[in-house]
């Protein structure tokens, strides 16, 4: 009976075969087809990673021309002037001219200019954009940031922004709050690119959020800009995006920002944790003698992270007036909140060593061991 | 027709809806990792990882690498963890009542002394020895705890209580990592927004037949010996296709034990490894998982596709077992602990979808498959079913696996292209055309005695011998049961 099932149910679907063979030779064909491809599809990447070493040598040679192409140099040595233009397109050999036709060599040499541009300034840096413009590889641009792919918008306004091609400015800007995250990544650092501190006014209506990946990479950006007093944070501090108030307290600690004291004082009211927890971390670089009262009014009130968070500034922060307080933690169950709120006494100096060598605990665990642990630290 | 004949067409209707089943399930998991693994490729290309790498604002890490008498290498493999390039780093090695002398080694040649460490015990494990740090300012970020034996979660959970950072990634001691494989696994955990990132895995490749100098993979080779090289498909299948597709579909339930990046408050929260099972790498992830949608927080686990991470493979047939026999068992009691989340709505995708899958296509596949091989063999033998009619559906589902493993191939060729020579292809489509006559039904056998032994309460590692990369003597290595 089963033979039967077996046997005629797949004759029914084509006579002559059954299911399974017709199964097995259909998987068959395709392993044979993608064999063939993969066999294929290897060869052309061995061919295009030569054709690519060719390419690369000449990219090579003319973004080397541009970067140590030096304008007094030139002067010198010659009676006429030679420009930064004239230079080049003396260099420019009937080879490049002819694959810079080619869309796929635009893009590696786009790339080339925009990897080598992250790691070179001044006059090299200079050189660079104004090669860019020289090879009209601007208009790619032009066409990329018009294309409807994501990954050829990012790539156009990452080499905007990277090139620092300011006539693409106005079009970058439009992208500033894209849904797709890239994108809006991308044309926001473009931006502080092009105004420096005053490029992260796009915070005042960013509507998602700045990740932290995000942050990371405008501090970065930020941190080759000379610090000048930046406006614009106290807005940040009251935004409706959470992580625009995260990042506009990380500024405040970075750059020391003491007058916006009260501004951050209120955002330790925030019903975001995280938010909290960064106001928390910028009072510890605010010297204030507000601070140390404020935040033991806090403690009870916040959660266990940034209960042990509020110790670790304390430790920066208090003083004699806190030792009670402190004292008073070394009770708590939690080893945490005792290892901190230790810290916080031993942060005093010898006065504090001596309140927590007179503990009535000192000798019994966990007591004992988070003592050794902090005096051998302060040895 | 007979009651028996009913029987038998259901009992054969149901074998081949389960293979057809499973083949569906495997197109599906082919076809959606293509999307991700693309996305994943161009928006890399965008990222400059030096900026993670030296940036102030960067999370700060903690490495945690178990050993158990690994004084063979000890050295080598922390000198090979202490060049990592990232700056917020600590590097915790925990020795894990090692019988060798890994302790002496360590102590001799990264000058260290027994510091007084306060372990913050969050997570119960057996009694710290002590706490190492070095005198010399160049190994500032390396811990050396030394504790009595737990086996290997233990060794993890004590790395936990030890570790001051907000992140832990835990490591075989090993393996070898690619320069730049931190800042990868770290990434996600950033890019969060929406969701919180619990954990990050990333691919484990094989390193049998690399060429490694210094702890550093300079070149990559397919394994010379064949069992290595059958498992480099395996990996490239599993890594490549199947966790990138869980990884899109938002349901990833494992990452590898030699390599993954945790959130460690969750970790802890969740009470860290589980040292009752041998599978204590996927329990915690699945844990975690379940303690995230429990308390309704939205997250995810993320899965990166580059190969950050290599390690030697079994080589011979006995290892193999082993380990294929403890993968069984420790799949088999994670699906027990979390039996709660089966086809339950609460647990969304991780109840409805992933769970059910790890049931149906890890733990029942080999039984099934088993039960099915000795079904029909019975059925040729007694004469109640058509030789030439079972031989067309053996051969179906073998060109079927052929297939899977050749776009397996296809698209690590098309991704990150790591064996470049024709003949290493060669090689590898060839072996894909016997890996389902060896490997597969080794597992098949093994994962059914990795069953008997599990209900024979049988909870060991088993110990794993490898050859090591730099030192042809064999060494064993860190498992050995509690």
């Amino acid at each position: 009976m089963l033979h039967n099932f077996l046997e005629h149910y797949p004759n029914d679907f084509l006579p002559g075969f059954n299911l399974p063979i017709l199964g097995a030779i259909f998987f068959a064909v395709l392993i044979f087809i993608l064999v063939i491809y993969i066999l294929i599809y290897q060869r052309l990447i061995r061919d295009t990673e030569a054709k690519y070493k060719r390419w690369d040598i000449i990219a090579d040679n003319i973004i080397r021309d541009a970067i140590f192409f030096d304008s007094v140099s030139a002067e010198d040595m010659n009676s006429d002037h030679i420009s930064f233009q004239e230079s080049i397109r003396l260099n420019i050999s009937d080879r490049l001219i002819r694959i810079l036709k080619n869309k796929k060599f635009r893009i590696r040499l786009m790339k080339k200019i925009l990897y080598t541009r992250h790691d070179v300034s001044g006059d090299a840096a200079e050189n660079l954009t104004n090669l860019f413009r020289l090879l009209e590889l601007d208009r790619d641009i032009d066409r990329m940031l018009q294309s409807k792919s994501w990954y050829l918008n990012a790539m156009a306004i990452q080499t905007v922004g990277v090139v620092d091609l300011k006539e693409f400015r106005d079009d970058v800007y439009r992208f500033i709050d894209n849904k797709r995250g890239l994108i809006r990544i991308e044309s926001q650092n473009a931006m502080v690119k092009f105004d420096g501190f005053d490029g992260l006014r796009f915070l005042d209506t960013a509507t998602y959020p700045i990740t932290e990946w995000q942050q990371i990479k405008l501090f970065d950006k930020l941190s080759n800009l000379p610090n000048e007093h930046f406006t614009g944070v106290e807005i940040w501090l009251r935004s409706e995006n959470d992580t625009v108030v995260i990042f506009a307290l990380k500024l405040v600690r970075t750059y020391h920002r003491f007058e916006l004291y009260d501004q951050v004082l209120e955002c330790l009211k925030h019903k975001n944790e995280e938010v909290r927890k960064e106001a928390i971390l910028a009072l510890k670089v605010l010297p204030n003698p507000d601070t140390a009262p404020i935040l033991t009014e806090l403690y009870p009130k916040e959660t266990e992270k940034n209960q042990i968070l509020i110790l670790d500034v304390m430790a920066y922060v208090s003083s004699e007036e806190d030792v009670p307080f402190l004292m008073n933690l070394l009770n708590e169950e939690n080893n945490h909140v005792k290892m901190n709120a230790a810290k916080a006494i031993a942060s005093l100096g010898s006065r504090g060593m001596d309140l927590l060598e007179s503990h009535p605990n000192k000798g019994v665990e966990p007591l004992c061991q988070i003592i050794a642990q902090i005096k051998e630290e302060s040895a | 027709m007979s009651l028996q004949d009913i029987f038998n067409v259901f009992i054969s209707s149901l074998f081949l809806g389960y293979s057809l089943f499973l083949m569906g399930g495997y197109i599906f998991i082919g076809l959606y990792s293509i999307g991700e693994l693309k996305k994943y490729l161009r928006k890399n290309s965008f990222t400059n990882y030096r900026l993670l790498a030296n940036s102030a604002q960067a999370p700060k890490i903690s490495i945690i690498a178990p050993a158990y008498n690994e004084g063979a290498n000890i050295i080598e493999n922390v000198r090979s963890l202490m060049s990592i390039y990232y700056s917020n780093l600590e590097v915790i090695i925990v020795n894990d009542g090692s019988k060798d002398d890994s302790l002496d080694k360590l102590i001799n040649a990264y000058e260290l002394y027994k510091s007084e460490f306060f372990v913050n015990e969050q997570i119960p494990t057996k009694k710290v020895r002590g706490v190492y740090k070095s005198r010399n300012i160049i190994y500032s970020k390396l811990v050396v705890v030394d504790k009595e034996n737990g086996g290997k979660a233990d060794a993890l959970n004590v790395g936990i209580n030890v570790s001051k950072n907000d992140y832990i990634v835990c490591i075989d001691v090993d393996c070898i990592l690619e320069q730049d494989a931190i800042l990868k696994l770290v990434k996600p955990f950033l890019e969060a927004s929406k969701h919180r990132v619990i954990a990050t895995g990333g691919v484990v490749r094989i390193a049998n037949s690399c060429e490694v100098v210094d702890g550093r993979l300079v070149k990559v080779n397919l394994p010379k010996q064949l069992l290595p090289r059958l498992q480099t498909l395996e990996y490239i299948r599993a890594f490549l296709l199947g966790r990138m597709a869980w990884s899109r579909l938002g349901g990833l339930m494992l990452i590898s034990g030699a390599f993954g990046a945790f959130d460690k408050e969750i970790a802890v929260k969740c009470g860290g490894y589980n040292h009752k099972t041998v599978g204590e790498d996927m329990e915690l992830v699945v844990r975690m998982r379940r303690y995230m949608e429990e308390h309704k927080i939205p997250y995810r686990v993320s899965f990166i596709p580059d190969p950050l991470c290599w390690t030697e493979a079994p080589s011979t047939f006995k290892i193999l077992a082993r380990q294929r026999n403890r993968w069984t068992r420790g799949t088999i009691e994670t699906l027990k602990l979390h039996k709660v989340m089966f086809f339950n709505p609460k647990y969304h995708l991780m109840g409805m979808l992933s769970y059910p899958y790890w049931f149906a296509f890890e733990f029942l596949a080999p039984i099934i498959e088993f039960v099915g091989f000795i079904y029909f063999n019975l059925f040729i033998l007694f004469g109640e079913i058509n030789v030439n009619f079972s031989l067309s559906l053996l051969l179906m589902v073998y060109t079927f696996g052929v297939l899977y493993s050749v776009f397996g191939i296809l698209m690590e060729v098309r991704t990150y292209n790591q064996y470049k020579g024709r003949k290493d292809t060669l090689k590898l489509l060839l072996a894909a055309t016997i890996e389902p006559l060896i490997l597969h039904p080794f597992g098949v056998w093994h994962a059914i005695m990795g069953n008997i032994d599990l209900l024979r309460k049988k909870s060991s590692w088993g110990e794993m011998t490898r050859a090591g990369f730099t030192n042809p003597p064999k060494k064993p290595n860190l498992l050995e049961s509690k």
